[in-house]
């Protein structure tokens, strides 16, 4: 455990100086916020995972997400993990791309995403849940679970409205392992809204402003051939997010197991910043 | 990951980069010109609720350093793509149009969505670009 803590500390202090970022709340729903074009986004999500049967273990992602144009963000993650009284492994990457079809404001703005994920069977960054995704798969050692190999494509159906200050956000998600596995189905559902809506005069921390609150239920919904919520992991996870004066954004989020299926808890962390005009800069280099 | 796909994922990156830095479109601040003179016609009749207020301009301004600044300028003078919101073209929009303008945004142009952000917070912008020059 010791382990872990100092693997999660040492996440946080290479987290460079603070940079104007997103405020998203969430951790695994997205909302129809697209990045910035032009903007450079990094974000560190440790995920500490207590599960009731395997070992404890933080899966890792850096994600790195760039606004291409204003209704297009591609984003790339570098997974990685550590179990306890295991090993501490890389497992893969995956790359996704969000378009919004749709440029105006609308009461429900859909999103729709398409990613390409290369990682193996160890990897525990649990972003989404999908299919029959149990913790039971856990148990095996890392040297056992790396010698899987998953080259999947995930799609998700992303609806979002903001309301009075809510956003409430509803992504369906299909996922395909390209060697001859079924489809697995999935969802996501967050609201949230910041603890004030109006703005104070003077800059402060820790004013209501800068906090954003809210909850996310998801899990999986089996697959093509048993399309159901019975059977799977689900979870419901109060998120939190704070973002800093000097721009730096973060977020947690305890995710507690539904089902006898999905790890007991899941604690999430999120740093991010946001380099304001990587675009303008990088064209600045070649000209 | 092998060779292989490492030069793919590099490739793609370097083509996705290519396609932000062509973006650059001299006709963006026309474009957002014509967005805001779109604004419906309820939209644009909505009052801003913290005109005036002195809190709310400098509420407005911490809000624009934090958001706009980064596009527009800490002066709002405009830079690169992003156009000087001193001009006659903001400053006689109705503030129900600015809002519904900030709202949508121009993404197509470059300019993104505000909707993320609370209505009180965006009239609070508002009432501070009211008071430039």
């Amino acid at each position: 455990m010791a382990r872990l803590l100092a693997l999660l500390a040492l996440g946080f202090a290479l987290s460079p100086a603070a940079l104007p970022a997103q405020e998203k709340p969430y951790f695994v729903t997205y909302d129809h916020q697209l990045e910035e074009p032009g903007n450079l986004e990094i974000s560190i999500n440790p995920v500490l995972g207590l599960p009731r049967t395997a070992r404890a273990f933080l899966g890792s992602s850096l994600e790195i997400g760039y606004g291409v144009k204003g209704w297009w963000t591609t984003e790339v993650y570098l997974d990685g993990q550590s179990t306890r009284g295991d090993s501490t492994v890389f497992t893969g990457w995956k790359w996704e791309n969000r378009f919004r079809p749709l440029l105006r404001e609308h009461w429900i703005n859909p999103v729709l995403y398409i990613e390409y994920a290369d990682v193996n069977g160890a990897d525990k960054t649990l972003k989404e849940i999908v299919g029959f995704d149990s913790e039971r798969e856990f148990n095996l050692p890392n040297r056992e679970l790396r010698r899987e190999r998953k080259r999947e494509i995930e799609t998700k159906l992303i609806l979002s409205s903001n309301f009075r200050g809510w956003n409430i956000s509803e992504n369906f998600i299909a996922e395909k392992n390209l060697s001859n596995q079924p489809w697995e189905f999935g969802y996501a559902v967050g609201a949230s809204r910041p603890l004030a809506l109006a703005a104070s005069s003077r800059n402060c921390t820790f004013c209501r402003e800068n906090f954003r609150a809210g909850v996310e239920i998801y899990g999986g919904l089996g697959d093509a051939h048993n399309f159901t919520f019975s059977g799977a992991s689900h979870y419901l996870a109060p998120v939190l997010s704070w973002e800093l004066p000097g721009g730096v954004s973060l977020r947690f989020s305890p995710a507690f197991g539904l089902t006898g299926r999905s790890h007991r808890v899941l604690l999430r962390f999120g740093v991010s910043y946001e380099v304001e005009g990587f675009g303008r800069r990088l064209r600045r280099l070649f000209r | 990951m092998s060779h292989a796909h490492l030069r793919l994922f590099v490739l793609a990156l370097l083509l996705v980069c290519a396609g932000g830095l062509a973006s650059q479109d001299a006709r963006t601040a026309r474009s957002s010109d014509a967005q805001l003179a779109g604004a419906p016609a309820n939209a644009a009749a909505r009052k801003n609720p913290f005109e005036g207020r002195p809190d709310a301009v400098r509420a407005g301004q911490k809000l624009f350093q934090r958001h706009c600044a980064g596009c527009h300028g800490q002066d709002a003078r405009g830079k690169g793509k992003a156009p000087d919101l001193h001009s006659p073209v903001v400053q006689n929009a109705s503030p129900g149009a600015l809002s519904w303008f900030l709202k949508n945004g121009n993404l197509k142009a470059g300019m993104p969505s505000w909707s993320r952000l609370p209505d009180q917070r965006l009239w609070q912008i508002l009432a501070y670009l009211k008071t430039l020059d």
